[in-house]
């Protein structure tokens, strides 16, 4: 009994700590049609606000608790708020479901980011519970402390405070309206934009309550745990369908008890040790159960045109030059840079092979991932254990599951490129075989277990592909029919399960392939002795180990040979069908296509890329560990700069990829050596430097609100000019004169500073001149009207300028056509 | 892992590994004679250099005559004395706690390895202070390396070879960048430590870059090749001198004891160290919980897990700050007692100030640095104040720890004369058979890779920390009988040879 009313204390205090949070994320998504992912990181910075004036000794500190509460409530958490609704989330409105997810997950990492940057020294920041630690009271033999009682009181509170703003008020009245019908409200001289700001407030407040009543009870203030506290608030929030509040505050008190009740129940995780992360797992699968029984939303039948965002699917005879080219530039530099820089790029360009995935699976599907690293950090690992892990007794049990996941890959990809019946039959056979004779004959891992540790084999890639392909597909199996918010939801939820109950999973796992040997076929431990060093391939005879540059150059081989299937893909039948599924599912499933296999199939597809790419930047690296580098974070960051490079182009992966694995770092250590070098203007290089490292990337991310096509579109715009006719002699000009740089470079001639400042001028001007030059060339020389177009697409440009010639009247201005 | 979002949180995860370092510290040496305990330095702080006699076992060879050219190249400080040397018949030389400083003028010539030069030696140091969730973590290694760079340049060098020395920042997890970028150039890497080591240990061992770190973390690292510690730190070895001390004290305590571990590798492996070697001493672990190094909210069910287990000494390991003070705080309201044993992790200021409330007494801390309230006792400590206070930087047991491992490469570095290579930096660093940095830590034998059997034990009372055993001010006890050997799942991983050296990243 005792025990039964200690965890129903501490749950309940928990629980109501997510509540109140769920309750402020449900009052701004209901206004604003936003789910607010940086909620729980505005709780967190409040929450260290509060603690600078409460608690710090140094500036501002020592104020007493009402006081520094009433401010951080009533001041500072409602500014955040509504400054966010303001300057942010304002300009979201008609952008796709995936830029209305990006921004706010940038905000989020913005404020992670900015809190890092404000407090960054050492110091343990310990915020004391209320009335300090000592004070408590008790029913029978259990103690309660103060703490608990004030956070149970105060969410009754907010409850009825909540029941009495929204029934009873104009505002609270208004705010609901606006839910129900946005249009009916403006007709009726409310205003929406004013209840929007108001709710903006509010569920800042919300995650500032959040965030102070938690932090005392964590210990101290940790940025990533006091964020992701509030995450496992989505679950109560998703429980009361992001509109329901009552709902909501028992969904948060359901999921605090269910937490404390499996504490009790496990032993804190003793009882069933494989199943020991549960305990804090508990809600994000809570989250995911939710999410998979809510009633089906409606499938969507809105046409693309309403979104800002366009696509241009390249041809696919340009993307095998453009492939070319781009293997043969990284060759190029893989013989001026040095080793470092190597890597760095080397890390950029996995990434962005991991990126591809995200490629297929939201710009050209438009289905949301979070997920990506999830999968990454799966095939990472399955390469690793499939060779080299000492623990997986492979043999025959292991070439059978990699047969039967070869046969499951193709059942669930092939027919939706059109392979059907007998065909499919036999096409999937054929794969099995395949990889049945790649992973037995030209392995030689079969058998021992232990592969050569030098190097891993090309087998164990293809292996990572199929179960990360195979994971993929359970994990969209069940989400199948969730679109936008609620799909991006359950894969974050998937990548939050990754990271603590496989990533951190100590029991070494079993199984047994039936029919197959004798015992358990696979046994194998994860990060059993703390990192895996994961061996890079070798073939050829070429040394990846000792040699970056051949790493670095395969790479981007990889990564071209990977997007010219991606195109090509996308130009078949296969590519418009998921072309069609993105614009209007409903359209879809009326025409008579296959949604299911559709989905599920592209899932997996993709599920495999981000696995095959996790399993080649893990042998870039060398060594992963469990908190690095294929973590929940790491993925939205990266699912961000796709994003923010273009998640609908093959370069918009790659630019984002080298944004995040080369571009912020290479940035941050530019400026900390000007700051080194000249100190007199440390200062200013510090802070420059400092922003790059801390907010850089989730400045970027909510800079897309102003170009959703992103920076890959803005490239292409930049040096269309390049590529007429006219320009020819600029182009050819400025690659002999970088061609030349470049000897220089290699015969070191000049160094590499010299070499940046002729490179980067030449590259960015080249097309400027050829525009100022095409433009004179355009004066002078006319062409005749009936070539136009021929070696080039109709622009706007050539249209008015057709128009003009042929005396027509001006066709309308399309709205900004894609690159 | 530029975006800062990621890891405040490793703030946490690193100090355990930092405590790894300690505990290696803690950990010690094997065939060594029972009795002995640096008590010899309890010098007062003024007493400047009445012991360089001392120092013969670990310094070879003393040129007996200086030569004076050292004037250019030193931007001195006053408190070096290239002049007062010149007058004094017999050179006294100045000493760094009791062995003499092995830095003098010279006249040693040739580029006899890669990064060394006529009149200059290239070494790279490191920390972690660039990450992002924890700007400056560990920095107190690379201040310490300049400053003691710096004095040791002012003292004319090794042997006349100016040092020079890079101070590389892994950022938590660019180790493999740093090693790539010091390969080709560095001589050595000295006194670093990065909290990821694993990360980077195969890049350096496929370089053969031999390096004398601060401590190492990952199992692979700590029994590297070409590497030598300080303090070792093996995977494979503890000493039990706290649990001696906690036998002979609580009796009681032995057989319900606990244990209670963040859950990351650091602190598991740690863990795993204490479960495989406290029970030849009689102890029973009835409970070992694993917490959530991220932090609880909520450590009730703990505390409720311990008291029906009737646990009466809990081995912590993590951070003081924020978990275990939060654990300690619930322990108290659900009025649970018992003894607590931590690693040397747990000696710093944070966690002292943190302890006003007297809410964590009965912490008992186990260490084999010499705690800097004994600057007084011990020489060692007072110059290593003296010179960071000079210098500026910060002051930490790790920044020892690099001042130690820098001691025990310049000693090493000067006794290889005008054939410096690597491997005589490194085999004369393993002839030396007893080394405390001078005095800043139990007596260890660096070649032999085993941390010596001794300790000390300090506990958390109020905001102050008590030396209770041994009482005496800037000693250690040793005992034979507290070395233990044994492997765990960890130190097979390492996959060591005969020597215990891991063959992990060895390739031919």
């Amino acid at each position: 009994m005792t025990e039964l009313i200690t965890f129903t204390v501490v749950g309940l205090a928990i629980g109501s700590i997510y509540a109140i949070a769920s309750a402020g994320l449900v009052v701004t998504y209901t206004t604003s049609g936003i789910f607010n992912f940086a909620h729980g990181a505005i709780g967190m910075f409040t929450a260290f606000i509060y603690w600078q004036l409460r608690w710090d000794e140094g500036w501002g500190g020592q104020w007493p608790a009402p006081l520094a509460i009433l401010f951080v409530l009533l001041v500072v958490a409602p500014i955040i708020g509504i400054f966010l609704q303001l300057v942010v989330m304002r300009g979201l409105e008609g952008t796709s479901e995936t830029t209305k997810l990006v921004i706010p997950i940038a905000v989020m990492l913005a404020f992670i980011g900015a809190t890092n940057w404000i407090w960054q020294d050492l110091e343990s920041r310990i915020p004391e519970p209320f009335f300090g630690r000592q004070s408590k009271w008790s029913i029978g033999n259990t103690y309660i402390t103060t703490h608990q009682t004030i956070v149970v009181a105060i969410a009754i509170l907010l409850a009825l405070f909540l029941r009495f703003l929204l029934t009873s008020t104009r505002i609270g009245i208004t705010m609901r309206a606006v839910v129900d019908n946005r249009k009916l409200v403006q007709l009726n001289g409310g205003r929406p934009d004013r209840a929007a700001l108001l709710s903006w407030g509010f569920g800042a407040m919300m995650a500032a309550v959040a965030g102070i009543l938690i932090s005392p009870l964590l210990g101290s203030l940790n940025v990533l745990a006091l964020t992701l506290l509030v995450v496992n608030a989505y679950a109560a929030a998703i429980f009361g369908r992001l509109k329901n509040l009552p709902l909501t505050f028992v969904g948060g008190l359901a999921i605090g008890l269910s937490v404390s009740y499996w504490n009790w129940i496990s032993g804190t995780g003793r009882k069933w040790p494989w199943l020991s992360e549960l305990r804090t797992t508990i809600p994000v699968v809570i989250l995911f159960a939710i999410l998979i029984v809510l009633p089906q939303e409606r499938l969507r039948g809105s046409s693309i045109e309403k979104y800002k965002e366009t696509f241009k699917v390249p041809s696919i005879k340009s993307t095998a030059i453009w492939g070319g080219v781009l293997v043969t530039v990284i060759s190029g530099f893989s013989l001026i840079l040095e080793n470092k820089w190597e890597f760095s790029l080397s890390k950029g360009i996995s990434f962005g092979i991991i990126g591809l995935s995200m490629v297929l699976l939201t710009g050209y599907a438009g289905e949301i991932n979070l997920a990506p690293l999830a999968f990454a950090g799966i095939g990472a690992i399955t390469a690793y254990q499939f060779d080299v892990g000492s623990g997986v007794e492979t043999g025959a049990g292991f070439a059978t599951l990699a047969v039967l996941l070869a046969v499951l890959f193709g059942y669930l990809v092939f027919p939706a490129f059109g392979i059907n019946r007998y065909k499919l039959w036999a096409s999937i056979s054929i794969f099995a075989a395949g990889v049945f004779i790649l992973v037995t004959v030209f392995d030689g891992t079969t058998g021992t277990g232990i592969a050569s540790r030098e190097s891993m084999s090309i087998s164990a890639f293809v292996v990572a592909a199929l179960v990360s392909g195979a994971v993929g597909a359970a994990v969209a199996l069940p989400a199948l029919r969730l679109r936008g918010l609620y799909l991006g939801l359950a894969t974050f939820a998937f990548a939050i399960f990754v990271d603590k109950m496989v990533y951190k999973q100590r029991r070494s796992l079993s199984l047994d392939v039936p029919f197959v040997g004798d015992g358990e076929d696979i046994t194998f431990n994860i990060f059993n002795n703390g990192a895996l060093n994961i061996p890079r391939p070798g073939f050829w005879g070429i040394d990846f180990n000792h040699n970056q540059s051949a790493m670095l150059i395969l790479l981007s081989i990889v990564f071209s040979l990977i997007s010219f299937l991606l195109v090509v893909l996308r130009r078949s039948t296969y590519g418009r069908q998921l072309s069609a599924m993105k614009d209007s599912p409903a359209a879809c499933a009326t025409l008579g296509l296959n949604m299911v296999k559709l989905k599920l199939s592209v899932f997996t597809l993709a599920a495999a890329i981000a696995g095959f790419g996790g399993a080649l930047h893990a042998s870039n690296l060398r060594a992963i560990q469990e908190d690095a580098p294929f973590t929940v974070f790491e993925g939205l960051a990266l699912f961000m700069l796709t994003v923010v490079g273009g998640i609908g182009y093959i370069s918009g992966a790659l630019i984002g990829g080298i944004l995040y694995g080369t571009a912020f770092i290479v940035m941050g250590d530019f400026w900390e050596k000007l700051a080194t070098d000249w100190s007199s203007f440390g200062w200013l290089f510090t802070i420059i430097h400092d922003f790059f490292i801390f907010v850089g990337p989730a400045m970027a991310g909510i800079g897309l609100g102003r170009n959703p096509n992103g920076i890959a579109s803005q490239v292409f715009d930049g040096y269309r000019a390049l590529r007429r006719r006219e320009a020819r002699p600029i182009l050819w000009i400025g690659t002999i004169i970088t061609v030349v740089f470049w000897s220089l470079r290699v015969s070191e001639v000049i160094d590499g500073w010299t070499f940046l400042l002729l490179f980067f001028p030449t590259i960015l001007l080249s097309p400027l001149i050829a525009e100022a030059k095409t433009k004179d060339l355009r004066q002078t020389q006319t062409q005749p009207l009936e070539l136009i177009g021929i070696d080039q697409d109709f622009s706007q440009e050539i249209l008015d300028e057709l128009n003009e010639q042929l005396n027509l009247p001006a066709t309308p201005a399309k709205s900004s056509t894609e690159s | 892992m530029h975006i800062g979002g990621h890891m405040r949180t490793v703030l946490k995860l690193v100090i355990p590994w930092i405590c790894l370092a300690f505990i290696s510290s803690a950990c010690g040496g094997s065939n060594r004679t029972v009795n002995e305990v640096p008590t010899d330095s309890t010098a007062s702080s003024t007493t400047s250099s009445e012991d360089s006699g001392q120092s013969e076992e670990t310094v070879s060879e003393q040129p007996e005559t200086q030569e004076e050219e050292t004037a250019g190249d030193n931007e001195t400080e006053p408190e070096t004395e290239p002049e007062t040397q010149e007058e004094e018949t017999e050179p006294a030389y100045e000493t760094f706690g009791d062995i003499t400083w092995p830095c003098n003028p010279g006249d040693v010539s040739g580029s006899t390895a890669q990064g060394v030069t006529d009149d200059s030696i290239l070494i790279g140091g490191g920390d972690d202070r660039g990450f992002v969730g924890a700007l400056g973590l560990n920095i107190t290694q690379t201040d310490t390396l300049k400053a003691f760079v710096e004095k040791c340049n002012s003292l004319g060098g090794i042997n006349g070879r100016q040092i020079e020395v890079e101070l590389y920042d892994a950022k938590l997890f660019e180790v493999s960048a740093v090693w790539l970028d010091a390969c080709p150039r560095m001589f050595m890497m000295v006194g670093e430590g990065f909290a990821v080591d694993g990360f980077g240990e195969e890049s350096r061992v496929q370089c053969e870059l031999a390096h004398i770190p601060s401590w190492t973390v990952s199992a692979a690292a700590a029994h590297g090749p070409l590497m030598i510690q300080p303090v070792p730190n093996p995977s494979d070895r503890i000493p039990l001198s706290m649990a001696h001390w906690v036998a002979e004290n609580c009796p009681d305590c032995v057989e319900s004891s606990a244990t209670m571990f963040g859950n990351f590798g650091a602190t598991i492996e740690t863990k795993d160290k204490v479960l495989a070697s406290y029970p030849s001493l009689g102890f029973e672990f009835d409970v070992n919980l694993e917490y959530n190094i991220n932090g609880e909210d909520d450590w009730t069910p703990f505390v409720l897990a311990l008291k029906d287990a009737g646990a009466k000494h809990v081995y912590f390991t993590g951070a003081c700050l924020p978990n275990y003070q939060a654990f300690r705080a619930t322990a108290a309201v659900n009025n649970f007692q018992a003894i607590y044993t931590t690693d040397a992790n747990f000696y710093e200021n944070a966690c002292k100030n943190a302890n006003s409330d007297g809410v964590m007494n009965n912490t008992f801390v186990r260490s084999s640095f010499v705690p800097f309230e004994e600057r007084d006792y011990v020489k060692a400590v007072d110059d290593y104040l003296n010179i960071m206070e000079t210098a500026g930087g910060e002051v930490a047991l790790l920044g020892m720890q690099t001042t130690s491992a820098f001691m025990l490469w310049a000693t090493a570095a000067k006794a290889c004369g005008s054939n410096l290579t690597r491997q005589c930096v490194l085999d004369e660093a393993a002839a030396i058979s007893e080394w405390t940095g001078g005095g800043l830590h139990v007596p260890s034998d660096p070649g032999v890779n085993e941390p010596p059997p001794c300790g000390l034990v300090l506990e958390l009372v109020d905001d102050t920390y008590e030396r209770i055993f041994p009482y005496e001010p800037g000693t250690f006890a040793c005992d034979e009988s507290w070395a233990a050997s044994f492997t765990t799942e960890w130190s097979e991983a390492a996959q060591l040879d005969e020597n215990r050296v891991s063959q992990k990243f060895v390739t031919e």
